[in-house]
C-alpha cells in the first residue's frame, strides 16, 4: 500500500500521530541499508584480509588477475552490467536526495467537490487563521499552524510556545474548546485530525497584548 | 539525531549519484575511446597503485575496517534518529498532543524550584523516566524527598501524560550542584536551575 | 397584402452582455454578502486601497449558462460552506435578475481567513 493510500484509509488518531512533525522514516531506512550495505562489505573483505577465508585467498593480489580475466572474457556484458549499476546508483541517490530535499507539502482544504460546486480553501490561509487565534489566548507566547498530510488526507499541526506562568492545563482547554473546535466548525465537512506541539519560549517572554 | 540525518541524507544521495554518473561515465568513455588515461576520475593510474597489492597487506583491512565502522554509524544513525516526543493524552480521538523532553523537564523543574524548601534542582527527563536532583534549603531534611515528589507528581497528573514516567528523586546537601550529562545515545534533556534560588537570600 | 406579422418579443433582437458586467455583477454581489472580507492591498508598502471578491466568468453552453470562479476573502471562524451557500444563493439571484443568466458552476477558493 502506498504512502498515499496508506495514510488516507488511516484512521484518525493515526493520521493525528503523523501529523506531528515530518515523517523520516525513508532516510532512515535507506541510512540503516546503506549502512548495512558498507558494515557487511567492509567486514567482509577485513576477514578475507586477515585469512578468514583460507590463507591462499588473502595471498593473492586485490585486483585478482582471475577476476580480471573473466570480466575481459565478457567484455559487454561486464560492461553492460556496469553500466546498469551506474544508473541505478543515479536513479537511486538523486530520488532520494529529491525527496529528502523537497519541502513538506501545504495541502489545499477541499470542502466540497462535486460536479457542480467546487470550494477549495488555502492551505495557508486556513493556518493562519488557525495561528491567530491560537496566539491570542492566555499563556500562549507565540502560535504556529501549518496544514501537512496531502490533498486526500490533510490535518493540522498547530505549534504553540508557551510564557513561564502559563497554566498547561488551561491553554490546552482553551486550545481544544476555542481554537480546535472552531477550525473544525470552520472548515465543515473536511474532518481535520490535529496534532498540537508545546514548546516553551524562551524564559522571560510574555504573552502581551497582539499588536495588529 | 533527526537534524544530523535531515542533513546527511541528501549529502549521501548525492554522493551515491556521483558515484554511479562517474562509473557509468568511465566505462561508457573505456568502450567509445578505448584505453585511456580516464575520463573524470584517473582510473588507470589508480588502478596501477592497487595492481601489486594483496588482500593481505595491512593497508587492506583498515580500510574496510574503516568503511565498516562508517556502515555501522549509520545504522545506528537510522535506527537512532526517532522523534523523542512525549505524548499528553489528547481530547478526542483525532487530536494528539506532544511535546518534548526538554519541555516537560522544564515545567517541572518550574514547580519544584517554586516548592520553599527547594533551594536548587536539577531535573533530566525522558518519555520513561524524571530524575530530580534537589537541593534543599537550611538542612530541610527527610520530608524534601517527599515534598519533591508531590509537586513533580502533581505536574504529571496536570499533563495527563499518555504514559507516566517513573519518578526519581535525589536530595543532596552539598552547597554546589553539578549538572547532569547526558549520556551521547540518551533521548533525556536536562534543565539545570544553578544557584537561581539561592542567590536571592544571600 | 397580409399586415406584417408581429414578431414574438423572445426574437426582436440579443442582448449581449460582455463578460466583464458578469464579472462585476458577481463581484459585487460576493462582496455585499455577509461574511465576506475585502483585503488591504499594499504593494512594497504602498497602499492601493482594498480588494474584495476577484472573479472570472465564463459563458459556455447556449450562452445562458455561465461557470464562475471566485476568489474570496471570508470571516473566520464563520463556517466557511454556509457562506459559500449565500454567496451562490445571491450570485444565482442577481445573474438572473440582470443578465438573465445562470450559473452552472461554481467554483470557489478562499485565499484568505480573518477574524473580521
Amino acid at each position: 500500500m502506498s504512502e498515499l493510500e496508506a495514510s488516507t484509509t488511516a484512521g484518525p488518531r493515526r493520521r493525528a500521530r503523523s501529523a506531528v512533525a515530518r515523517s523520516s522514516a525513508a532516510d532512515r531506512s535507506l541510512a540503516v541499508l546503506l549502512g548495512v550495505v558498507l558494515l557487511v562489505g567492509g567486514s567482509l573483505v577485513a576477514l578475507l584480509a586477515y585469512g578468514a577465508f583460507g590463507s591462499g585467498r588473502a595471498t593473492r593480489p586485490l585486483l585478482d588477475p582471475l577476476v580480471v580475466d573473466s570480466l575481459r572474457a565478457q567484455p559487454v556484458l561486464s560492461r553492460v552490467v556496469a553500466i546498469l549499476a551506474g544508473v541505478l546508483l543515479v536513479a537511486l541517490g538523486l530520488a532520494w536526495a529529491a525527496r529528502s530535499l523537497r519541502p513538506e507539502r501545504q495541502p489545499d482544504l477541499v470542502l466540497a467537490a462535486d460536479a457542480d460546486t467546487t470550494i477549495v480553501v488555502d492551505g495557508n490561509a486556513a493556518a493562519d487563521a488557525v495561528a491567530g487565534q491560537a496566539a491570542a489566548l492566555p499563556g500562549v507566547a507565540r502560535a504556529r499552524a501549518r496544514m501537512v498530510g496531502h490533498r486526500e488526507a490533510p490535518a493540522l499541526r498547530i505549534t504553540v510556545w508557551l510564557t513561564d506562568e502559563a497554566d498547561v492545563v488551561e491553554v490546552l482547554l482553551l486550545l481544544d474548546e476555542d481554537v480546535v473546535a472552531g477550525a473544525r466548525a470552520a472548515l465543515d465537512p473536511q474532518p481535520l485530525p490535529v496534532a498540537v506541539r508545546l514548546e516553551l519560549a524562551a524564559a522571560g517572554s510574555r504573552s502581551g497584548p497582539r499588536v495588529v | 539525531m533527526r537534524v544530523l540525518l535531515r542533513i546527511l541524507a541528501p549529502v549521501l544521495g548525492l554522493g551515491l549519484a556521483a558515484v554511479g554518473a562517474v562509473l557509468v561515465a568511465e566505462v561508457v568513455a573505456a568502450w567509445v575511446w578505448s584505453a585511456g588515461p580516464g575520463l573524470l576520475v584517473p582510473w588507470s593510474a589508480w588502478r596501477a597503485a592497487v595492481e601489486d597489492i594483496r588482500w593481505r597487506e595491512p593497508a587492506v583491512p583498515l580500510a574496510a575496517l574503516a568503511v565498516a565502522v562508517l556502515g555501522l554509524l549509520l545504522v545506528l544513525l537510522g535506527l537512532l534518529a526517532r522523534r523523542n516526543d512525549i505524548v499528553l493524552i489528547g481530547r478526542g480521538v483525532d487530536t494528539t498532543v506532544t511535546t518534548s523532553p526538554r519541555v516537560l523537564a522544564r515545567l517541572v523543574g518550574r514547580r519544584v524550584r517554586a516548592a520553599d524548601a527547594v533551594a536548587a534542582a536539577s531535573i533530566t527527563a525522558t518519555a520513561r523516566k524524571v530524575h530530580v536532583r534537589a537541593q534543599g534549603r537550611d538542612r530541610a531534611g527527610p520530608g524534601l524527598r517527599e515534598t519533591v515528589h508531590v509537586e513533580v507528581d502533581g505536574v504529571l497528573d496536570e499533563l495527563s501524560l499518555a504514559r507516566r514516567p517513573r519518578v526519581t528523586v535525589t536530595v543532596q546537601e552539598s552547597r554546589t550542584v553539578s549538572e547532569l550529562a547526558s549520556s551521547p545515545f540518551n533521548t533525556a534533556a536536562s534543565a539545570n536551575a544553578g544557584d537561581e534560588r539561592s542567590e536571592e537570600f544571600t | 397584402m397580409s399586415a406584417p406579422t408581429a414578431v414574438d418579443p423572445a426574437e426582436r433582437g440579443r442582448l449581449d452582455i460582455h463578460p466583464t458586467v458578469l464579472r462585476k455583477i458577481v463581484e459585487y454581489t460576493a462582496d455585499r454578502t455577509p461574511g465576506t472580507l475585502r483585503r488591504a492591498r499594499t504593494v512594497a508598502g504602498v497602499d492601493l486601497g482594498s480588494s474584495g471578491a476577484t472573479a472570472k466568468v465564463t459563458v459556455g453552453g447556449d450562452g445562458t449558462a455561465v461557470d464562475v470562479r471566485l476568489e474570496l476573502s471570508l470571516r473566520y471562524p464563520d463556517p466557511v460552506r454556509a457562506t459559500v451557500a449565500a454567496v451562490r444563493a445571491r450570485v444565482a439571484e442577481e445573474l438572473e435578475r440582470l443578465a438573465g443568466r445562470h450559473v452552472r458552476t461554481l467554483s470557489i477558493t478562499v485565499s484568505d481567513l480573518r477574524p473580521g
